[in-house]
């Protein structure tokens, strides 16, 4: 098959050997399928990293100061 | 007509009238057509107005304005070839724009409700969909690539991702991309009722905790290292996006905030538009192929605002504090469109309901999902 839409031509070339077309055919949809998982599942682990990273970021800075503060607001000082 | 007048008829031999053609008229239609839409409808006019306008450069016959010109015996770039070359071919103004968004954007909603990260790149389905789609039509695999991510609908990785990928697609990829972003409340929320309940646009979600100042300036510190060790060719575009918010949040360089959200964004977006327009001429424009990538343009928009929305769903089977599903549109990177699209539908069922700033945490999400997806494509594909 003529991959050639660059140019805007979408003719495909002679089948002089359906056989290897095929093969090409099937070449590109498989890399396509790769791409198509790898890139997706790619992107969610990547923004779930992140999640993660702000979650502990908190944990570490922000949540980790507020907590006294709400625990004295009750009553129920723990230090 | 004036033989005996060589220079005069030269002079009137050298005028674009002799050599006008049908294409470079359809173009000053569609140049005048989009600067109407820019200036009449409020559609994307930063850039669709110098975008229009470097389409009817580009289509004014032997004006040197775009390419080489010979002077001497020497090629020399004309005009706006300097503008392309030096700022899109090398991808200089898409990172610049990024570091302008980056100072301009408030990440708050995103870090006071993480999840809305997940929601971010589920609206990343459409980018996926529409490469494969791409693929179908007889594009080559990086030429779908650079449409797919389209559907990011984020105009500077879009062009960035096509100017590597496939440089000749670029006018049409733009030119849909940021013709979309500008549709978005159109094409949206039949899309967002077809696959929500009545019940389910009336779920009221909890007031979004303050962030402090404290953890949005670690954030674009822990994002830039998170992201580029992930992804490292994301790189240039995260590591402008993260600086232009550090300069923002740190709140002791004002003037290199300003600086970045205004003169240098304004300055890159004119480079930009202009340069964008003038790859359009006639010879190149007027093929199958912009036709294929403006319908491949909407099937992108289509299912990253699906995928979005079942995604909420989806997590609304886990969570406990539920999360409105009209959300889950807004992680189409189009800031802050999507999620003011979030917060009309979300009125429409209920009045009292104000989605706004939940629905920021997916918008600026997107805007990390799709450099992230253009990171990926090239690490796969280049």
């Amino acid at each position: 098959m003529n991959h050639s839409a660059a140019s805007g031509n979408f003719t495909r070339a002679a089948n002089l050997n359906p056989g290897k077309d095929d093969v090409v055919n099937d070449t590109v949809w498989f890399q396509a399928l790769m791409v198509f998982v790898a890139g997706f599942s790619g992107v969610f682990c990547s923004l779930l990293l992140l999640m993660l990273s702000i979650k502990a970021m908190r944990l570490l800075s922000g949540k980790a100061k507020e907590a006294p503060k709400t625990a004295q607001k009750g009553g129920q000082v723990n230090v | 007509m004036f033989e005996n007048f060589p220079i005069v008829n030269q002079v009137i031999l050298n005028t674009g009238f002799f050599s006008l053609q049908i294409g470079h008229v359809i173009m000053w239609l569609i140049s005048f057509l989009f600067i109407y839409l820019a200036i009449r409808k409020g559609f994307e006019p930063l850039l669709l107005v110098p975008i229009g306008f470097g389409i009817l450069l580009a289509n004014l016959p032997l004006a040197p304005v775009m390419g080489f010109s010979q002077q001497g015996g020497e090629a020399h770039r004309n005009l706006i070839q300097w503008f392309y070359d030096f700022g899109v071919a090398n991808e200089l103004i898409p990172c610049l724009i990024f570091m302008g968004v980056g100072a301009l954007t408030d990440f708050g909603p995103m870090i006071a409700n993480p999840k809305t990260l997940i929601l971010g790149a589920a609206a990343q389905l459409g980018v996926y969909i529409s490469f494969f789609a791409a693929i179908l039509f007889g594009f080559s695999i990086k030429e779908a690539a650079s449409i797919g991510i389209i559907g990011g609908a984020d105009g500077p990785t879009c062009i960035y991702l096509t100017a590597i990928m496939a440089p000749h697609l670029l006018g049409a990829n733009a030119l849909a991309a940021y013709s979309y972003m500008a549709m978005v409340p159109l094409i949206q929320p039949p899309i967002m009722r077809l696959l929500t309940t009545e019940a389910e646009r009336k779920i009221r979600m909890k007031q979004v905790r303050t962030v402090t100042k404290q953890e949005k300036i670690i954030f674009p510190l822990l994002g830039t290292v998170v992201i580029c060790l992930i992804v490292p060719p994301a790189a240039p575009l995260m590591g402008m996006l993260f600086l232009g918010n550090l300069f923002r949040e740190s709140g002791v360089v004002q003037r290199l905030s300003h600086a970045a959200q205004n003169e240098l964004l304004n300055i890159v977006t004119i480079f930009l538009g202009v340069s964008v327009g003038a790859t359009m001429n006639a010879e190149v424009f007027l093929k199958p192929q912009p036709i294929f990538i403006f319908i491949l343009g909407i099937v992108a928009f289509s299912f990253s605002t699906a995928g979005g929305i079942i995604m909420a769903k989806i997590m609304n089977l886990f969570l406990k504090e539920k999360i409105n599903p009209l959300i889950g549109s807004a992680g189409v990177s189009a800031v802050p469109m999507a999620a003011r699209v979030s917060q009309v539908e979300g009125q429409k069922a209920d009045k009292h309901n104000f989605l706004l700033m939940h629905a920021m945490g997916p918008n600026v999400a997107g805007v990390i999902g799709t450099a992230v997806a253009a990171g990926l494509f090239l690490t796969m594909l280049r």
